[in-house]
């Protein structure tokens, strides 16, 4: 996949070769578990920095 | 009291009461020309642009603000978060001129103001999420006035209907919580038929619940400010109670907030994700978007969480103002600066300056009837002849 920067829906298409639905949503869910993971990861470390100033 | 307190805060001929009375007067005036002569005398309104600032702001930003009496109200009679407690009529009372306020704006929108109860009685339009709203609204504000009516019985000296009153608190608390749910996802499930209109990047399918998500930042932002500001003007009005559980408010408040407002982060990023909408960001619109994104979610949320950790009151003051600013910068994105985003500048709206000048009117009738309110009633201290419920 190329890195370049999309500037139009035909661009898309051509760039990430997206035809069909199928691939429209192969494409984002794939984007979307990936920032699942980054987020259960962020939001844990975000939560111990949120709660790490109480006394108990 | 009420001879003690008639005047409190600031002599009469006060800079604050001079041009208050000035704003009220220009407001009236121009609430004769709108009643008078239409819409076409007063707005910019037109067939492109049906809804301006006495939507986008007044209703749009007035219900979201408002929504610190639910939050509280749920935090302490449903959660039982019980020092929190000083904190509920005022954010109750917040909510309920909020609210009022909004039927009273909707008026100069809408018009023929005797036509306000037809969604009920003349047809029933239950498909239309606009019924859906106006049924909630209207339940809601009676759900506000009901809850904010025990300090209103108390200050007439009516103990027995003031105990009915606080009997039927919890049942309250549930019933508006429920009605919040449903009426501020719908302000923004109205946007979900204007696909076309509204920028791709506001635009979601999700937007229901980012409307209600940011509506629980903004009631608990909202409650902070207000704490910080009652203290500031209104101090010899607070008792113990509320003096001593004023910080522990603001910091469990503003814990609470960075938390959604972290979660609220997260949804926005999963919506563009899931409308693969990255490239947009490269643009112009995407350039002012990220601004929403990261200078009035995203910092604010960081702010929040630094000013918990340090126990850092007035930094998280600072933060509930400036994030209570971003959910209006939210509010008017959605409803103006990105809907219809594809026209040429000259079909754009702006608003007329009579528009704004009935909006800055509404929000100081909003702060001479709270100013009006806590001087006289037990909101900020408890009634001694009544027992805390």
């Amino acid at each position: 996949m190329k890195t370049r920067i999309i500037r139009s829906t035909d661009q898309m298409e051509k760039t990430m070769e997206i035809h069909t639905l199928h691939d429209f949503f192969s494409h984002t869910k794939g984007i979307i578990y990936i920032l699942i993971i980054a987020i259960l990861i962020g939001m844990t470390v975000f939560w111990k920095f949120l709660t790490g100033g109480d006394e108990d | 009291m009420s001879d003690t307190t008639a005047h409190v805060g600031s002599p009469r001929y006060s800079a604050f009461n001079v041009i208050a009375g000035i704003i009220l007067a220009l407001g009236l005036v121009v609430t004769v020309l709108r009643f008078s002569g239409g819409l076409s005398s007063v707005t910019n309104l037109d067939d492109y642009n049906p809804w301006g600032i006495w939507i986008g702001f007044d209703l749009m930003v007035g219900v979201a603000l408002a929504a610190g009496g639910y939050v509280t109200s749920a935090a302490v009679y449903i959660f039982g978060m019980k020092k929190f407690h000083s904190a509920v009529r005022p954010a109750v009372l917040t909510g309920f001129l909020g609210y009022t306020l909004v039927v009273i704006a909707l008026h100069y929108d809408v018009g023929r103001p005797w036509r306000l109860p037809y969604p009920f009685i003349m047809q029933q339009g239950t498909t239309s999420l606009l019924f859906e709203v106006a049924a909630c609204v209207a339940l809601y504000l009676t759900v506000l006035f009901l809850e904010f009516s025990p300090a209103a019985l108390e200050w007439l000296g009516l103990e027995r209907a003031r105990n009915w009153a606080v009997k039927l608190t919890l049942v309250l608390t549930i019933f508006g919580v429920i009605l919040s749910t449903l009426h501020q996802s719908s302000l923004g499930a109205l946007f979900l038929i204007a696909p076309s209109k509204l920028h791709p990047l506001w635009y979601s399918p999700f937007i229901p619940l980012y409307f209600f998500v940011s509506s629980v930042i903004a009631g608990l932002s909202m409650v902070i400010c207000e704490s910080s500001m009652s203290y500031k003007y209104f101090k010899d009005k607070m008792d113990d109670t509320h003096m001593k559980e004023k910080e522990s408010v603001t910091l469990g408040f503003g814990k609470a907030a960075s938390l959604v407002l972290a979660g609220y982060f997260v949804i926005k990023v999963i919506g563009i994700a899931s409308d693969n909408n990255w490239s947009l960001l490269a643009t112009g619109y995407g350039a002012w978007y990220l601004v929403e994104l990261l200078g009035f979610v995203a910092l604010p949320c960081f702010l929040y969480a630094v000013g918990v950790r340090e126990k850092n009151i007035t930094l998280i003051k600072w933060t509930a103002a400036w994030t209570v600013l971003g959910i209006v910068v939210n509010r008017l994105n959605v409803s103006w600066i990105a809907f219809n985003y594809h026209l040429p500048s000259s079909e754009r709206y702006f608003p007329h300056i009579a528009e704004i000048v009935i909006s800055i009117f509404l929000v100081t009738v909003g702060i001479l009837i709270f100013r009006y309110i806590v001087t006289r009633m037990p909101i900020l201290y408890e009634d001694p002849d009544y027992p805390q419920h």
